[in-house]
């Protein structure tokens, strides 16, 4: 087998040491191994360690590392943490006793039930200070964990990571601006393709109840794929393609964000309601997600208990997140897209308009979460060092030497210019789509379109501006000032 | 798969997450951070509540027999609840006998935690920790 890859940018997959590891069968299964052991360590000291979060390695991977790691990597490659997913190792070795025998509902194949828990994540971070417990902490790991095995051994396919795993929604809606997709090194090698090994897999010759190797499971069929929403990067259609026409090759990031393109496994992006308001999620979940980690939060909070005359946290923060979650979108996107429809003079209907739109609000929405997450990282970069040292103190090796303490990472004077760039990245990539939908939609009079949005884009930029300029204050509860 | 042996699988599947759940809730409840409950101490800290930027913490260190502790060498180090901050580390001074006082920078608002780790005249190593939970931002 021959590549015959004729596309023009960087393959991963043709790089001398990284493209020889992908291609090795068991490369995914290599990278599970190591993020397993490094889950059961998490697991261990989270519900054995101190029960201090700085000094517990579930709070500090989960917290600091693992979600600025992430955002990072799926700013630089792509939808790595998938890739290297220990969630799915049980299930892989599950599934070697028995092969699931039911489809996922009908009636649950959409983004809707994955919507409902990234929100419900969100809002248990908040509620229960997860950040600050180790053993809650833990628990959620091991809750992942069964989640993923229960699910995926009942049901065939990937239906866990497709229609349920929520940190598997914010990395594919995130990976639509990374630099790299899993795609057809030369579409005219499908056109003569007659196997279509890449979606059905390779059944055994003799037998052919067995799979030798899998085809893709998110219903991804490589040569009607666009971009990176759903795709795993688990490259089994890599290793399934008898002619080695599968690459990791680099694209424009958020290009996929404007395509009009019907996609293999999605549809077209304007006719999925659910995805649309996964953008929609991931974009104002960043500034709610930013908003609970500075000063004015409480203030605000104060204010909402006082109206609400209520001491509760928990009618104060469901009523935070409805605000921003619904009311502010609402209002917002409403607004740009009646502009939109008067000013173009179309009259369209509202909800097509910011479904259109919607999409291209992921760019700014990413370079917030990276903001946010890359300066919780960068500062607290070295302080898994002194952590582990404890660690393996407190079990009795301590081959590490004594936990140093002082280490942290940059300081926030450093990563502060570094925060205003990605936002201003994503902020030029939320224009770019925005001109883009514009002129392809609205070819009479694209300006008048693209202006709402673009102030819309700028207001929420200059919200998160502010966000990032405020005092930060880690706090449990509002209440006690 | 039999029916028969696919009802067998998902019952030890269940039985599995079962036993491994209650496994881990056991060890689970163990840990406990207060260490050396004979020894007991009492802080107050100055502004109160405290705010972003310096502080001063007072405290005294008594026995069992409620005798104040003389003598101890005590050092502090200060945590944000939140993990992968930079801790901040200080000595306490002895300002009258077995009263002590430490000054202490909050180097951001939130919830803190200060360990306490005295070595007492006679070498015994005490740990204790101190809750400070919301410090403001903003004096
Ligand atoms: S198996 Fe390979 S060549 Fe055939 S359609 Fe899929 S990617 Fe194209
Ligand atoms: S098999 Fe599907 S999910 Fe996996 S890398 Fe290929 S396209 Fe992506």
């Amino acid at each position: 087998m021959s590549s015959q890859n004729s596309f023009p940018g960087t393959d991963l997959l043709q790089l001398p040491i990284i493209g020889k590891f992908l291609r090795w069968q068991h490369s995914r299964m290599a990278m599970q191994s190591v993020m397993l052991v490094i889950a059961v360590a998490m697991i261990l000291h989270g519900l054995l360690g101190p029960q201090l979060a700085p000094r517990n390695l579930s709070t500090l991977f989960t917290w600091v590392h693992y979600r600025g790691l992430l955002v990072l990597l799926l700013l630089v490659v792509g939808n790595v943490f998938c890739m290297a997913c220990p969630f799915m190792l049980p299930r892989e070795l599950a599934r070697r006793f028995s092969a699931p025998v039911r489809s996922w509902p009908r009636w649950l194949r959409n983004k809707w039930l994955s919507i409902g828990l990234f929100v419900l994540v969100l809002f248990a971070y908040e509620y229960f200070d997860l950040w600050g417990s180790p053993w809650w902490t833990a628990w959620i790991i091991i809750s992942y964990f069964a989640a993923a095995l229960l699910v995926d051994t009942f049901f065939k396919k990937a239906s866990f990571c497709k229609y349920v795993c929520p940190i598997g929604q914010f990395n594919f809606i995130s990976s639509t601006v990374s630099p790299f997709e899993v795609q057809v090194a030369n579409p005219d090698t499908c056109l003569d393709c007659t196997t279509k090994d890449c979606i059905k897999g390779i059944r055994h010759p003799d037998n052919h109840d067995e799979i030798v190797q899998r085809g893709c499971e998110l219903a991804l069929f490589q040569p009607r794929k666009t971009g990176n929403m759903d795709c795993t990067f688990c490259l089994d259609c890599v290793h399934a393609c008898p002619h080695d026409n599968v690459a990791i090759s680099t694209k424009v990031p958020g290009s996929e964000l404007w395509e009009k393109t019907r996609r293999s496994g999605i549809g077209r992006f304007t006719n999925r309601p659910d995805i649309s308001v996964l953008a929609l999620v991931f974009t104002f979940g960043a500034l709610l997600n930013a908003f609970g980690m500075v000063s004015p939060v409480y203030a605000f909070q104060r204010w909402l208990a006082g109206i609400l005359n209520t001491t509760s946290e928990l009618p104060v923060l469901s009523t935070l997140f409805f605000l921003m979650l619904v009311v502010e979108p609402v209002i917002l996107l409403g607004s740009a897209a009646y502009a939109t429809s008067k000013w173009t003079k179309t009259g369209e209907k509202l909800l097509p308009v910011i479904m259109r739109y919607s999409y291209a609000l992921v760019p700014f929405g990413f370079g917030l979460w990276v903001a946010h997450y890359s300066f919780h990282f960068l500062t607290g970069l070295w302080t898994f060092i002194p952590v582990i040292q404890s660690m393996l103190t407190s079990w009795g090796i301590p081959i590490l030497g004594d936990p140093l303490w002082r280490l942290s990472g940059m300081p926030p004077g450093l990563v502060y210019p570094l925060e205003i760039g990605f936002l201003g990245l994503g902020l030029l990539g939320s224009l770019l789509a925005i001109y883009r939908i514009s002129f392809r939609e609205y070819k009479a009079r694209p300006w008048q379109a693209f202006i709402p949005w673009a102030i819309l884009c700028l207001i929420l930029c200059g919200a998160a501006v502010w966000l990032l300029n405020q005092p930060m204050e880690m706090r449990g509860t509002f209440l006690g000032g | 798969m039999s029916r028969c042996k696919y009802y067998l699988y998902c019952v030890s599947l269940v039985q599995m997450c079962i036993v491994m759940i209650v496994c881990l809730a056991a060890v689970g409840c163990a840990p406990s951070d207060d260490a050396d409950p004979d020894i007991n101490l009492q802080w107050e800290i100055t502004p109160n509540p405290p705010s972003a930027g310096m502080a001063q913490l007072d405290f005294t260190l008594r026995d069992s027999t409620e005798q104040l502790i003389k003598g101890a060498e005590v050092k502090l180090e200060g945590n944000m609840s939140h993990p992968g901050m930079q801790p901040v580390l200080t000595t306490a001074e002895e300002i009258a006998p077995g009263k002590y006082s430490a000054n202490i920078k909050f180097t951001m608002g939130g919830d803190w935690f200060i360990l306490v780790k005295s070595t007492l005249a006679d070498g015994r190593e005490v740990r204790k920790q101190i809750e400070i939970a919301g410090v403001r931002s903003e004096k």
